[in-house]
């Protein structure tokens, strides 16, 4: 017989033990479990309270914080959160940070090139009002007079340089849980010997919640640690929700300001990348099967459009139409570009598959080459 | 309803109250527990309770149709009609859209119109585990091994939570008995649950989570960014994330059950200490390898046909064996793949054993199979985890590649080797720590488990991702 005889480890010697564990009843196990999780939550009620205040607003985020509010104003009053603090500390983790986490870029040497100045298109009106905010507030609002800021061109002012394997291509992938799925299949289609693709996405993040995870900090971070040429951002799917600042004011959903503060939100992470002469494919929410989603992935997919559309180095890329079915309903499986049917969606209806990403992958490349001229070399597909 | 997550927490806290408190009146206790395996379930979709309870409903009707018959030749035909009766969601479920899509590409290819409607049918949770547990009991009902239940009582063995989503695979024999059986409400072996359950968060809230974030979804995702060193150590990473992954559910399901007086049985006895890729599946799922024996193997004519007959038995139980992990034909490969790996070793054996080669190996030919059966299982992850063969061949063609280390870092190799190293360490020092923590008063034990859960939850970092076999 060749497989599985259920045996326990034969193989060890097995050494006679003078005492066996002690069994127990229902009430002792219980004092035991309920004694375990009480303590627990108290340990943990910093982190367990910002991540239920980080949920979206309705009853189960109410009732999370009417539960854990009190519990964190005990810890505080044992002095466990000063205690747990030093561990989130010792782990090299700021425990004030947003319950999103940070974002951590690998550590790499950018080369000389990185800091030279440039050449980009010429700022719209916008975009100097946007610069202008040098040293603003930690919502994004600029970048320091002379750092990143780059010249005016001499050629096609929106294409990308050319890279090299001195001075690779360097190309970020932000969004929310979406995006984590575009990173790789960009990174897979990019040659690595003339392309550096870092794949930044956040999964539960957007624009909406400021509170959770701020994009345009994030965006900031990116283009002063990266210096990329390239970003790929890809989000909204979690963002038919209140708006929540980082500093807890609320815009609920259906108003005329969620619309305008929205607006503004797409406006300010495009001109993050753009001020600096990154250009910038913002891919739109692709069609997704639940209906009812449906009104608000258009509205939010139009405020892209129009946001990257104002922006010479912005570009958007219409994945609803691209998936959508002839008669203008979700499919799961679509054609690639070989006429090859193939299972692109995932069983939520919302994410992909991995044929599905490879296929947004080379289509978010496409865009690149045709509005900022990323070269044959830098991809290994025909563009 | 994720094992790691507050609302399990909650869940069984509510539930293992419920349990010791009901389990006085037996009839009521079964229908509790069904309903809270129910709740269990449906915690994902409602709409597909009814699911489990037809496919409970479909072995217990069967069991009773195939036991009323006693002519052999007709018994096992209705044998053969009950399993392929229980065997019809899962086909629809999990395997018709795959079937589909690859019939309508190949009609397309002769400028043929597809003969089936292209649907993406969604999976239920488990089905491949209940429904082989469901086979599993009409079978040994047919094969005189166990006697027909009543419904109460396959429903529950069924659905009984803790094992309903990945496993362990429990047998009716097992389990049929200590449902019918009342509880010793004073026999909790409360160490060893607590063992199981706050081993199985390390491995998967640190561990698994860990490489996955750190390495293997990195480096599966984009091969071709990636150098040889690093393409190597995600290989490595990746068998210690689905073991971690894999054998954390099972023993947070043990343990689980065991808190709630029922006993399951192991599933995993340190793989990657396997001598061949025989020995490999005698100790990885091992309630699913006796299953493909008992249920596949042996009927197909086992060993008892000549080396012919036992290799082609091995080769389409091992292919099955892998399809039924997914409808996709890198499951397919990676199934004939780990065939193909039983019958080589088994001519090997039968040759050595001809030429009167001593069975007992020295501890160097031992430590040397041992490295070569992990690198032959790595090798088969490969195509277990890729996306497709392409993907599989261009993380393989990456191996010699030059390429950048920074995913090889301290932290992963610590995990990598710290994982590998405990399945070599005895377990006596466990039971010691086990038999101390025992004796310890329930506030002690509790303060503990806490700090432990802390470490954890700590080590952890946020979010928690779906264990990998639940697609299955």
């Amino acid at each position: 017989m060749a497989i599985g005889t259920f045996q326990e480890r034969v193989d060890e010697p097995v050494e006679p033990m003078r005492r066996a564990p002690r069994l127990v009843g229902p009430w002792q196990a219980g004092a035991a479990l309920g004694i375990c999780l009480v303590l627990w939550a108290l340990l943990a009620a910093p982190v367990l309270e910002r991540n239920a205040a980080a949920g979206p607003v309705g009853a189960r985020r109410s009732t999370a914080l009417a539960v854990l509010r009190p519990l964190l104003a005990m810890s505080e009053r044992l002095g466990l959160v000063g205690a747990t603090d030093s561990v989130e500390r010792a782990l090299g983790r700021d425990p004030e940070a947003q319950p999103g986490g940070e974002l951590v870029l690998p550590d790499f040497e950018l080369p000389p090139e990185a800091y030279e100045p440039t050449p980009v298109f010429p700022p719209p009106g916008d975009r100097r009002a946007a610069t202008s905010r040098n040293g603003g507030d930690d919502n994004g609002g600029g970048r320091s007079e002379g750092e990143g800021v780059r010249e005016e061109p001499e050629g096609d002012p929106t294409a990308l340089r050319e890279p090299t394997s001195s001075n690779e291509l360097r190309v970020a992938v932000i969004g929310d849980s979406l995006s984590q799925g575009l990173g790789p299949a960009i990174e897979r289609w990019t040659d690595p010997r003339v392309v550096r693709v870092l794949s930044l996405g956040r999964q539960s993040t957007g624009l909406s919640r400021q509170d959770y995870f701020n994009w345009q900090a994030g965006m900031r971070q990116i283009v002063e640690e990266f210096r990329p040429d390239l970003v790929f951002i890809l989000l909204g799917s979690n963002d038919a929700q209140a708006q929540i600042s980082t500093d807890g004011t609320a815009i609920p959903t259906g108003s005329i300001d969620w619309v305008q503060g929205y607006r503004a939100q797409a406006a300010r992470l495009l001109s993050e990348a753009t001020s600096a002469g990154t250009r910038v494919v913002w891919v739109g929410i692709p069609i997704v099967e639940e209906r009812s989603r449906w009104d608000f992935y258009r509205r939010v997919n139009e405020i892209y459009r129009d946001t990257a559309k104002a922006d010479p180095l912005g570009r958007y890329l219409d994945t609803w139409s691209l998936f959508r079915a002839r008669d203008g309903g979700y499919r799961a499986f679509v054609r690639n570009e070989r006429g090859v049917l193939q299972e692109m969606r995932a069983p939520d209806g919302i994410h992909f598959t991995p044929n599905g990403y490879a296929y947004l992958g080379r289509m978010a490349l496409r865009a690149a080459a045709e509005s900022f001229g990323l070269a044959q070399e830098a991809v290994t597909f025909r563009l | 309803m994720l094992f790691p997550t507050t609302d399990f927490a909650l869940f069984f806290a509510v539930v293992f109250a419920l349990h010791w408190t009901l389990h006085r009146f037996h009839t009521v206790w079964k229908w509790f527990i069904l309903a809270a395996s129910y709740v269990f379930y449906g915690w994902w979709d409602p709409g597909l309770v009814w699911l489990l309870a037809l496919v409970g409903t479909l072995a217990w009707g069967a069991a009773l149709w195939v036991e009323r018959q006693e002519d052999e030749g007709r018994r096992r035909r209705r044998t053969l009609v009950a399993v392929a009766a229980l065997l019809l969601p899962l086909a629809w479920f999990k395997y018709y859209g795959f079937f589909a899509l690859n019939i309508a590409n190949a009609f397309e290819s002769f400028g043929l119109r597809p003969p089936l409607p292209l649907l993406q049918v969604l999976l239920p949770i488990g089905i491949s585990f209940y429904t082989f547990m469901a086979i599993s009991y009409v079978v040994d009902v047919s094969r005189y091994e166990i006697q027909p239940s009543r419904w109460l009582d396959v429903a529950v063995y069924l659905s009984l939570f803790p094992h309903l989503v990945a496993g362990p695979i429990v047998r009716g024999e097992e389990l049929i008995p200590q449902i019918r059986r009342r509880r010793d409400a004073n026999a909790i072996d409360l160490s060893r649950a607590t063992f199981l359950i706050f081993g199985g968060l390390f491995k998967k809230v640190v561990i698994s989570s860990f490489l996955v974030s750190q390495v293997v979804d990195p480096v599966f995702g984009a091969p071709s960014a990636h150098g040889g060193l690093e393409v190597l150590i995600a290989i490595y990473a990746y068998a210690i994330v689905i073991y971690a992954d894999f054998s954390a559910y099972t023993d947070i399901a043990i343990g689980t059950a065991l808190l709630l007086g029922f006993e399951f049985p192991a599933n995993f006895d340190r793989p990657y200490t396997a001598v061949s890729i025989q020995d490999f599946w005698r100790r990885w799922h091992m309630t699913l390898s006796r299953w493909l024996r008992d249920y596949l193997y042996i009927p197909l004519g086992g060993s008892r046909h000549g080396e012919l007959r036992t290799a082609i038995a091995l080769m389409v139980t091992m292919t099955l064996g892998g399809l039924w992990h997914g409808a996709g034909w890198t499951f397919l490969a990676w199934g004939a793949y780990n065939g193909l790996g039983l019958v080589i070793g088994r001519r090997r054996r039968l040759r050595a054993a001809a030429r009167g080669v001593p069975s007992a190996a020295s501890r160097w030919m031992k430590a040397r199979q041992q490295i070569l059966t992990f690198h032959l299982v790595c090798l088969g992850w490969v195509f277990f985890r890729a996306d497709s063969f392409d993907s599989a061949f261009q993380l393989l063609g990456r191996l010699g590649a030059r390429g950048s280390t920074e995913l090889v870092t301290p932290a992963v190799l610590l995990a990598i080797a710290g994982m590998l190293l405990v399945q070599y360490l005895p377990s006596t020092p466990v039971l010691r720590v086990r038999i101390a923590f025992s004796r310890m008063a329930p506030a002690l034990q509790g303060a503990a488990l806490a700090l432990v859960l802390f470490a954890i939850t700590t080590l952890g970092g946020q979010g928690v991702t779906p264990f990998i076999y639940f697609r299955f």
